[in-house]
């Protein structure tokens, strides 16, 4: 009987040594404080160690001028920017406005769609770094009817 | 919890859309009353090979929609969704792209 318990005991640690990979990413692990950083500008700075970034025509970012539902509005990002490697979102009027961040790994698109939340009228910024390291990026101001962030 | 996905390869591009049942609760992030649970962390494979690697956060809306394209794919291909959220929960999906 104990040596079943013991069996069994190594089984679910076997199980949680494998959930864990799932969670084992830099972007988080190096940078999980700028998704509790409650400023744009020090959300920026913690993810990619400075605020400053070059507005580029290259990055493109789809959201609806106004928006009737801040719980669910539709966002669409992309680039053409030689060698991108991560893409965030920032909406600036958020209690924690870094919303989304994406590592791009090689041979997937840099194109992705999603839905996100908004308290209020304000700046969605996207972000793009390219594997250099620079910050290119793209500013669109929303207007929210109804806005999406209790619960 | 649960996953959807519409999911197929057309010309060696492969198109992901998939739905993902989660509350995503901002709860106290958001000045509210219930504890926060929302993903964090979630990630599509395509054998080893990483295909979709995205940081979430409670400002993701509720059941996230999640759409994305990858390169050096065929119709019958698996490709293997997970995700974690804050409380530690997880989920892992096959889908075969048609």
């Amino acid at each position: 009987m104990e040596r079943r318990k013991f069996i069994g005991l190594g089984i679910s640690a076997v199980a949680v040594a494998a959930i864990q990979t799932v969670s084992k990413a830099d972007l988080l692990k190096d940078h999980s404080k700028a998704f509790t950083d409650t400023t744009t500008d020090s959300a920026l700075k913690d993810l990619y160690g400075t605020s400053t970034t070059t507005k580029d025509d290259k990055v493109e970012l789809k959201v609806p001028d106004i928006a009737e539902n801040g719980a669910a509005v539709p966002i669409t990002v992309s680039t053409t920017i030689p060698n991108p490697k991560t893409m965030s979102v920032i909406i600036d009027g958020n209690p924690r406005p870094l919303a989304v961040a994406w590592e791009i790994p090689e041979g997937t698109l840099p194109e992705f769609s999603t839905r996100i939340k908004m308290r209020k009228t304000g700046k969605v910024i996207l972000v793009v770094e390219d594997t250099n390291g620079k910050l290119y990026s793209m500013t669109k101001q929303v207007k929210v009817t109804v806005g999406g962030c209790g619960g | 919890m649960g996953i959807k996905a519409i999911a197929k390869a057309r010309n060696d591009v492969a198109t992901v859309k998939l739905l993902v049942k989660h509350p995503m609760t901002p709860g106290s992030i958001a000045g509210g009353k219930k504890p926060p649970k929302y993903i964090t962390h979630l990630t599509a494979k395509a054998g080893s090979r990483l295909v979709y690697d995205m940081y979430p956060t409670s400002a993701i809306s509720k059941n996230p929609y999640i759409k994305f394209a990858y390169k050096g794919a065929k119709k019958g291909d698996v490709v293997t969704v997970e995700w974690v959220d804050n409380t530690g929960a997880t989920e892992k999906a096959d889908i075969k792209l048609k």
